[in-house]
């Protein structure tokens, strides 16, 4: 029988529905997991396991009395980036400036899953701001990579994607600005959806830029990520970016497979632009060729080069985190850890005109993006063009970490999702790919990639942390 | 302008004290970054606005 730490979203939502598994069980069960690996891998920066077991025991005997559970979510514990507000909680961002920053009320999206009936076992480690790296000199230290705790889970939804990848949790919330909800999941071996933006509120989400912030699921399975993602989404007035755009049951073509669908592989993104590593190139190709066998018709699509998306990425996000910053990085600058003021101060010197520069030049990315998909249905490309490097080699992190496909995406707002693709033959790491979409097409996105997870060995797969 | 002159321009005197390595090297880095991406050369080429989804919804996907 599986221990109830093991089984996914779905799977523990059936079990629940079918009143064979009882959301206290579930959530010992996962609390028992915590205890035994977090020492080590540090993805929870605070457990709420008193209020999480209270809210546990209710669903429990709400479910008792109805019959039957409110949503898919009833029950299940989710993990929040601790950026993310649960009311009553500091959000500390991982930083010392934030300790006692304590969130008088849920997020927005906190909220929807609390009311689909969620429990909240804790929050997670982050990057500081989610913009710094994995560091030492912070309130907690960084969380590390459940397949090999010497390497660092990816980032700056360090803690999602290990506390998932651990099968600590069998969900979790990250947030995403340049890739930092795909980042962790190509490393840690989960699935990470970026939304299109405005899809999912970021009210109640501490910003990093208003233009490129998103806020995303992770979790093991892509059914999971579906079905979370479905709890997640929806129109919020309060946010000025959120879009007006109906519900939807993102698992709803789980099952139809690839024939018919065309997908567009950007292959200069990590042969020419920025070249992989042969494990992730071959893994690439080989990802690709089992979408092609599957049915897709698979054709190599150019857009423009990652650089030119990168440049514009930081060109938006730096003026519009110092604008947040800006009081602190005068006042304290001392009190954010050294990588994370390193990667700030930049957009202090960056000037209006630079920034409107940045904003016109997306207009037209966003257009060479919408033009390849008046050609195909999806775009398939990388994520990460290495694995994980050591946590503890600060080049290595400072070098592979900008070396990715991920930020084109947050400039444009396409939704892009991270599915395993591989493993490395040295470090025996998780190698992830992206599936990319038209606006609030998520749920064609689903459908490619649970066909190609049906289809490629890599779900069975997991990491031994003990 | 000296480095001296921009960090105080920006506010960033404490930084320019205790930190002057990071100050120096963030200078260096905005100014490739305004070297990073192509600028339209239209004068009437329209920014994207801040904060508002770039994509519209697609009927019937």
């Amino acid at each position: 029988m599986t221990a109830p730490h093991a089984l996914g979203l779905a799977e523990a939502a059936a079990q629940i529905a079918a009143r064979r598994l009882s959301p206290v069980e579930l959530l010992q069960d996962c609390l028992a997991r915590i205890a035994a690996l977090d020492p080590r891998l540090n993805a929870f920066v605070k457990l709420t396991a008193e209020e999480a077991l209270a809210d546990a025991r209710a669903a429990e005997a709400e479910i008792a009395r109805t019959g039957a559970p409110r949503s898919a979510l009833h029950g299940i514990p989710v993990g929040l980036k601790d950026i993310i507000d649960l009311a009553g909680h500091a959000t500390t961002c991982h930083s010392k400036l934030c300790l006692d920053r304590v969130a008088r009320e849920d997020a927005h999206v906190t909220a929807r899953l609390r009311a689909a009936g969620a429990v909240f076992p804790g929050k997670l480690s982050t990057h500081e701001f989610a913009i710094g790296g994995p560091a030492f000199d912070l309130p907690f230290p960084p969380a590390r990579n459940p397949w090999n705790p010497a390497h660092h889970p990816g980032g700056s939804s360090s803690g999602s994607g290990a506390a998932v990848g651990a099968r600590m949790l069998p969900a979790a919330l990250g947030t995403d600005t340049g890739g930092s909800v795909r980042h962790p999941a190509s490393h840690c071996g989960i699935a990470g959806m970026k939304p299109t933006y405005g899809l999912v509120s970021r009210r109640g989400v501490f910003p990093l830029s208003f233009t490129l912030d998103h806020v995303g699921p992770m979790t093991r399975t892509v059914r999971d990520n579906a079905i979370l993602l479905g709890a997640m989404a929806g129109h919020d007035p309060l946010d000025p970016g959120s879009a007006d755009h109906a519900p939807e049951d993102y698992a709803r073509d789980l099952h139809r497979g690839l024939k018919g669908l065309r997908i567009g592989f950007v292959r200069h993104f990590h042969e020419a632009d920025t070249p992989a590593s042969p494990d992730v190139a071959a893994a690439l190709e080989e990802a690709a060729r089992v979408l092609a066998a599957e049915g897709a018709a698979v054709t190599t699509v150019t857009l423009p080069k990652l650089t030119e998306f990168g440049a514009v990425n930081r060109m938006i996000l730096l003026p519009e985190a110092c604008a947040i910053h800006e009081s602190w990085l005068r006042e304290r600058p001392g009190d954010y850890a050294a990588l994370t003021r390193r990667r700030l101060l930049p957009g202090m010197f960056l000037s209006g005109t630079d920034y409107v520069q940045a904003q016109r030049r997306r207009r037209d990315l966003v257009a060479a993006v919408e033009a390849a998909f008046a050609e195909v249905d999806l775009l398939l490309c990388a994520s990460s063009m290495d694995v994980a490097c050591r946590i503890d080699d600060a080049e290595a992190v400072e070098r592979t970490y900008p070396r990715q496909a991920r930020t084109p995406f947050n400039v444009t707002g396409h939704p892009a999702l991270s599915v395993m693709c591989g493993v490395s033959r040295a470090e025996g790491l998780p190698i992830g790919l992206q599936l990319v979409g038209p606006g609030f097409a998520e749920a064609l996105i689903y459908r490619a990639a649970a066909a190609y997870e049906r289809a490629a060995p890599w779900a069975s797969m997991a990491p031994t942390p003990g | 302008m000296s480095n001296e002159t921009l960090a105080l321009a920006a506010g960033l005197a404490r930084a320019w004290a205790d930190h002057r390595a990071d100050v120096e090297e963030a200078i260096a880095a905005a100014a490739r970054m305004r070297t990073g991406f192509s600028r339209p050369s239209a004068p009437e080429a329209e920014p994207l606005p801040a904060c508002v989804a770039p994509v519209p919804p697609r009927p019937g996907r």
